[in-house]
């Protein structure tokens, strides 16, 4: 075994990225904490103060504080997903601070982390759609920059491209509805007010809102048809790059399928109109085939894992659709539990990845003889990701499955498989890395140092935790 | 005393006489001009009338002749927007010239003094265009805006250059003979000149043929719809200083001439003449939307990218009910935002590596962290992204095509909107198509930027941007507090 470094020392705490991060954390805790995360309003009232004053306000026929109020309310989802987020960040943080002369323009990545930082509490902490809506698309820019500028393949040309592109075309409907209900007398932004008055318009108008809704989100969680961006970003993007995208990005869209569809599903349901619950259950059971069955196929190891994340998405928003208090706790549980583990995930591929530069799966064999503990955390958090008993992800998916199980008992038996499914593959796919005879033609990997297992550890207690001891979770709500 | 003001301020920031000296001289010609049409009204009145009842003696009444304040409109314009349009022309080119001396001093200033005479005539034409209400003077601003800028393109002395000059010339004119084939019917119909007195007349039918020449002229001089197929060569051929006055500044007087329909054809709305004119908007924003997706070069991609937003404000506030202050602020923050981009484009045309096209950009990735970053936030606060506060004019615009015609949610309108909203995103894929190859790709060559443009000049021109954006913004406060 080689030589190890403690190289977390005391001189490195001071330095930019760790101390920014660590203050944005301290920040945004305390700014939760009190409730006042209310600045975005100050601008908005110059905004309409300035150019739509009570003068021409018949002109303009709306107001636009009633739009762009942002009240100090937030919802317990969005707080714990931003909890999350900081809790990331910080791991990062924590994870490049010894290694931070290799990355590339150092100042730009502190930049970009910064900007996505600071966008996605914003995004998790408004209780206003429209700004949701603005920073759910603003938060591709420093996204395609991660995956452009530290990325490491040449096809992460197009990775990023996709990235952008995917989600701007689908939530062209969702902008032009907002363009139309910036006029709309009755419709408003708010959260809580926005049912109340959405059920006041024309079903038509109900319809295509939550068409474009659906739209928009299932390409940011990705659902079936719509998730041929992620692989591929997931994929090209550099190790930092696919734990935010994988740890944080797709939450959004779990969210925004959180504060759109559960009470708007109940809505639907109770009008029997149109049997929407159906098609989301089928393309989300769809989702959660499909990206089990192709890992079989799979040869790079990043895709593989990006994979699992379609697969575990498809649950949530199984869970949300079913409009049940169970199904939605549980739901928000394996977006967190989510979060942690296939950030871990990534951060052990990643690592795999700058030792050996090589993701291909036929490349490894016998990782457990030459880096034990590298095989050990990796067994760990493959274990989170088949939702073994313990983890978290346990916990969520048995409530999505109860969730379910009230509305029909048929309805459970599909995803069963699909979680079956699940574990067989991610088995597979562990043993075809770590175990087997290790040669020398074989790729070799370094075993990790203290402050990576220090960071492994730090996203795995947090699993076990909520696993254990649910209640931590269960009972804000 | 807003010139004054502007004189008094640079002179006590710079202390330098040259620009003293110009300011001077606009402030001045502004004077002249308003002198010129509150006092001398009748003068004026009584050659009007000598060649209008030369021209058109057997068509006019004799109620006309007698009254001769008509024919040069008594009060300017309508009120507050006019004092915008004058404004913002103003500051467009006080920043215009701040930009040049910045950069371009020695090239544009010293060398051809005819290029500083054809600017100032454009100016006059412009505020001569803006402080008119008349048929008359709005033709004789639009060609005293033209002209010169014809003068600009052709001065150049290369090849491309006389080419594009040829083309703008032909399309100006058409745009010319359009403009006079619209008043002729107007001043049929109406027997009147003055823009005020057209709400009166109600003709359907020729006030909706006037509409539309009138609307297909401006298109054509603006370059939008699908008449623009004079501005990508015509922005490729000239030099960086007259691209960014065709493409930002000589287009802020030309957008008065869309505010002057709010009066003429409010009484008109979803009439045929809005469909077509609709129609030609969409048209031309799908064509140039197709065209951009094949373009390599980075100012016929300004020139397409121009065309799809001012398309977009234009079916906003032509299906919108005419809603001019969204329309107004949604195209002067994009044309404020289009100065920042060329600042940019200046930067890196600053030691003459003159970098067209896209697949020569590269390498600041690992040499310029800073121009980088100025590259990508200018692009990216162009195209107009969420957060950026284009965005929240542009989904207005968007909000009023969907709502036309009626105060509910239209089938049609959505699908228009969807259709515009593809064209924006062909834009936004040319911007990503910049910034990629800016801030990723390897080049052979190691560009020395910023040699030539210091650190210090780029603040000035950040102050300058600033300043010109506050100084909007407080005026247009001003304006709505009183």
């Amino acid at each position: 075994m080689k030589k190890i470094n403690f190289s977390f020392s005391s001189a490195d705490i001071f330095n930019p990225l760790f101390f920014i991060v660590f203050g944005l954390v301290l920040l945004t805790s305390l700014t939760s904490y009190f409730g006042v995360f209310n600045s975005t309003n100050f601008f908005f009232n110059i905004l309409q103060s300035t150019f739509f004053s009570e003068q021409v306000h018949s002109e303009i026929i709306y107001n636009f504080t009633s739009i762009l109020v942002n009240s100090p309310y937030y919802n317990t989802s969005g707080l714990l997903i931003s909890i999350l987020t900081s809790y990331l960040y910080f791991v990062i943080a924590l994870y490049y601070n010894p290694i931070r002369n290799n990355i590339v323009s150092f100042q730009l990545f502190v930049f970009f982390i910064i900007v996505s930082e600071v966008s996605l509490y914003f995004t998790f902490l408004t209780s206003n759609f429209f700004i949701f809506y603005s920073l759910f698309e603003f938060i591709l820019v420093p996204f395609y920059f991660i995956v452009l500028i530290w990325g490491s393949r040449p096809n992460k040309l197009s990775a990023s491209f996709r990235l952008v592109f995917f989600t701007l075309v689908f939530s062209l409907p969702l902008t032009t509805l907002m363009g139309f209900n910036l006029y709309n007398n009755y419709f408003s932004f708010n959260f809580e007010m926005l049912f109340p008055t959405l059920a006041a318009n024309h079903i038509i108008l109900q319809i295509f809102f939550y068409f474009s809704c659906f739209l928009a989100f299932a390409v940011k969680i990705p659902l079936f048809p719509a998730h041929v961006w992620l692989p591929e970003a997931h994929g090209e993007a550099p190790t930092f790059g696919s734990v935010l995208l994988a740890g944080i990005l797709l939450k959004l869209g779990g969210y925004g399928f959180y504060q759109v569809f559960y009470e708007f599903s109940n809505v639907i349901f109770n009008m029997q109109i149109v049997n929407l619950f159906s098609i989301v259950y089928v393309i989300s059971l769809l989702t959660i085939f499909y990206s089990n069955i192709i890992v079989f196929n799979q040869l790079d190891i990043k895709k593989t894992i990006a994979y699992y994340s379609i697969g575990h998405m498809g649950f949530v928003t199984l869970g949300l659709i079913s409009s049940n208090q169970e199904a939605m706790i549980g739901s928000i549980i394996i977006m967190l539990s989510h979060g942690l583990s296939a950030a871990g995930l990534f951060f052990c591929v990643g690592y795999i990845y700058e030792q050996s530069h090589s993701r291909s799966i036929i490349a490894f064999r016998g990782l457990a003889t030459s880096a034990p503990y590298l095989a050990i955390i990796f067994f760990l958090f493959v274990c989170a990701n088949i939702s073994f008993p313990g983890t978290s992800n346990f916990i969520g998916e048995q409530m999505v499955l109860i969730g379910l199980a009230k509305i029909s008992p048929e309805f459970t038996f599909l995803p069963m498989i699909g979680v079956l499914l699940n574990g067989f593959s991610t088995f597979l796919f562990y043993a075809k890395i770590v175990f087997g005879e290790f040669k020398i033609s074989n790729s070799f990997v370094r075993d990790l140092n203290y402050n990576q297992i220090f960071c492994f550890f730090a996203i795995f207690i947090p699993l076990t935790l909520m696993g254990f001891y649910p209640e931590i979770i269960i009972k804000y709500f | 005393m807003v010139n004054l003001a502007y004189d008094f301020l640079y002179y006590m920031a710079f202390g330098q006489k040259f620009e003293f000296y110009f300011f001077v001289m606009f402030s001045t010609l502004m004077m002249v001009i308003r002198i010129f049409q509150l006092v001398s009204l009748p003068v004026i009145a009584q050659i009007y009338n000598l060649a209008f009842f030369i021209i058109f003696s057997s068509s006019l009444n004799s109620i006309v002749f007698s009254n001769p304040a008509v024919w040069v409109g008594g009060n300017f314009f309508f009120g507050v927007d006019a004092a915008i349009l004058k404004f913002l022309t103003i500051s467009f080119w006080f920043s215009f010239y701040f930009f040049i001396k910045t950069f371009y001093f020695e090239e544009f200033f010293e060398k051809n003094e005819f290029k500083i005479f054809s600017l100032d005539i454009a100016l006059c034409g412009a505020l001569y265009f803006v402080s008119s209400n008349n048929l008359l003077e709005i033709f004789l601003g639009l060609e005293l805006l033209a002209f010169p800028t014809y003068t600009l393109i052709g001065l150049e002395k290369t090849k491309a250059a006389t080419e594009a000059a040829l083309k703008y010339f032909i399309y100006s004119v058409y745009g010319s003979l359009l403009v006079i084939l619209s008043f002729i019917v107007l001043f049929i119909v109406t027997g009147q000149v003055s823009f005020n007195d057209f709400v009166l007349f109600t003709d359907p039918y020729s006030m909706q043929l006037a509409l539309m020449l009138f609307c297909t002229a401006f298109m054509v001089k603006l370059g939008v719809g699908p008449f623009y197929h004079w501005a990508p060569p015509v922005y490729q051929a000239v030099s960086s200083p007259v691209f960014i006055f065709i493409s930002t500044i000589s287009k802020v007087p030309l957008l008065a001439a869309f505010v002057y329909l709010a009066k003429t054809a409010f009484l008109l709305p979803n009439s045929w003449a809005i469909s077509y004119i609709c129609f030609l908007l969409i048209l031309g924003g799908l064509m140039s939307a197709k065209d951009l997706l094949s373009e390599s070069n980075i100012r016929r991609i300004l020139a397409y990218t121009s065309n799809i937003n001012f398309t977009i404000g234009l079916l906003g506030y032509f299906l919108g009910m005419f809603n001019v202050k969204i329309f107004l602020i949604y195209t002067v923050l994009y044309l404020v935002s289009n100065l920042s981009v060329y600042i940019w484009h200046l930067i890196l045309n600053s030691n003459k590596l003159q970098k067209e096209e896209i697949s020569n950009l590269g390498g600041f990735n690992k040499e310029n962290t800073l121009a980088v970053f100025i590259t990508n936030t200018s692009l990216i606060i162009n195209s107009g992204l969420p957060p950026v506060t284009i965005f929240f004019f542009k989904l207005m615009a968007i909000g009023n095509i969907v709502f036309w015609p009626t105060a509910i949610f239209n089938l049609l309108g959505f699908f228009i909107a969807i259709f515009i909203l593809f064209a924006s995103l062909s834009s936004y894929g040319a911007y990503f198509k910049i910034i990629k190859n800016v801030s990723y790709r390897k080049s052979f060559e190691v560009p020395d930027l910023y040699q030539e443009a210091s650190l210090n000049q780029i603040k000035i021109f950040q102050f300058g941007l600033i300043s010109t954006g506050l100084s909007i913004y407080f005026f247009v406060t001003a304006l709505y507090f009183n």
